[in-house]
């Protein structure tokens, strides 16, 4: 016989969790941020040049 | 007979509730309201750098601040930052006596009125030289007086190098004051004169805040901001990039603009120490002012009745 929480398991039954993986990112005010890759894959990319990287956070 | 009706018509009644409520909920799952397909964009593009160092541009929207770090046990702090050796260059030839590393540390630190834990001074080393202005912090020694003359353990030196000072242990006898022959240490005198919701915060060795009277203060090198992997306040407010801050072991230190190998910065510019003779082995080395940014009469405007008062001691 079915117990009450099995049918209150059945209709209460979480979805399936999304697998939201996220990265590390760095702004150029010097902020860490997250971002969902998602979304990473949608954004324009480009790969930095040496002179960039040097001077990637902007000085405040 | 009795019970097993009780429990079918028990059982009837919650599948009818649970029916109802499932019919009356959404199918959206409401812990999912930060989902990003909720995420409407906001027009504005933002660069930002992977670990593979790669530009991307995306929306501001999609930007997540990464959760600020849980707080560290006493004993943490006391420890310190495993495999870390952290350092300071002051390049003299930058400073202008602009003061912004003084008043972001007093800021930061909530630092009584009057007092600094950063003094910018007025130097000049013969009748005949030219002035320079040199900024001091604690220096973070080796070989800390301060720390073998404390009676009750409550300034210390971490694994990291960085010398710190437990508010809660300091008794307010300032031998260590008067061990430090950088005169870097000042006594709380008076209450600090601070907010009440920054007064009763639980006491933090890394922020050294909040501070009380009757107990010393001193520089700190920001513990907290190097854990998070940011640097000091001083370092990021100078806007003429006077200080470096870095760690010996990785050999690199930066002012947030610029990097450099350490060990090249002070094998070039002929890097010293203060007071080097007395063995302390501070951790914060100087560059001389040489081939100056600025002349020495530019920082003259930002001399106050304060560093007057100061110089004439």
């Amino acid at each position: 016989m079915l117990s009450i929480f099995t049918v209150v398991r059945y209709f209460f039954r979480s979805t399936p969790k999304q697998n939201t993986t996220t990265v590390k990112m760095l702004t150029q005010d010097g902020k860490l941020v997250e971002v969902d890759v998602t979304n990473l894959a949608c954004g324009k990319r480009k790969k930095i040049s040496d002179d960039e990287l040097k001077n990637w956070v902007k000085n405040k | 007979m009795e019970n097993k009706d009780t429990s079918r018509r028990q059982f009837l009644t919650a599948a009818v509730l649970a029916g109802i409520s499932a019919g009356c909920s959404s199918k959206k799952n409401p812990f999912e309201g930060y989902a990003n397909n909720d995420v409407k964009s906001s027009g504005k593009t933002v660069k930002l750098l992977s670990v593979d160092g790669e530009i991307v541009e995306m929306d501001e929207a999609f930007l997540k601040p990464v959760p600020d770090l849980p707080p560290v046990s006493n004993s943490e702090e006391r420890k310190g930052i495993e495999g870390k050796k952290f350092v300071m260059v002051i390049d003299l030839s930058r400073c202008k006596n602009v003061k912004a590393c003084q008043s972001s540390c007093n800021h930061m630190h909530q630092v009584h009125p009057g007092q600094n834990w950063i003094k910018v001074l007025e130097m000049k080393d013969a009748d005949h030289t030219a002035p320079y202005w040199e900024p001091t912090t604690c220096m973070h020694c080796d070989e800390p007086p301060c720390v073998k003359v404390c009676p009750v353990d409550a300034t210390f030196k971490r694994q990291d190098g960085i010398v710190l000072i437990d508010s809660d242990r300091c008794i307010g006898c300032r031998f260590c004051m008067a061990a430090c022959p950088y005169s870097t240490r000042v006594f709380n005198w008076e209450d600090p004169g601070l907010p009440k919701e920054i007064s009763h915060k639980e006491y933090s060795c890394e922020t050294s805040v909040p501070q009380k009277k009757g107990t010393v203060g001193k520089c700190d090198f920001c513990p907290d901001m190097t854990r998070k992997g940011e640097l000091p306040h001083c370092v990021s407010a100078c806007p003429n990039g006077v200080f470096f801050f870095g760690d010996e072991n990785e050999d690199s230190v930066t002012n947030g603009a610029e990097t450099f190998r350490f060990s090249e910065l002070i094998k070039d510019k002929a890097g010293y120490r203060l007071m080097e003779d007395l063995g302390t082995k501070p951790r914060v080395y100087y560059l001389p002012p040489v081939n100056r940014n600025f002349p020495f009469e530019s920082g003259l405007e930002n001399v106050n009745a304060d560093d007057k008062k100061n110089h004439s001691k």
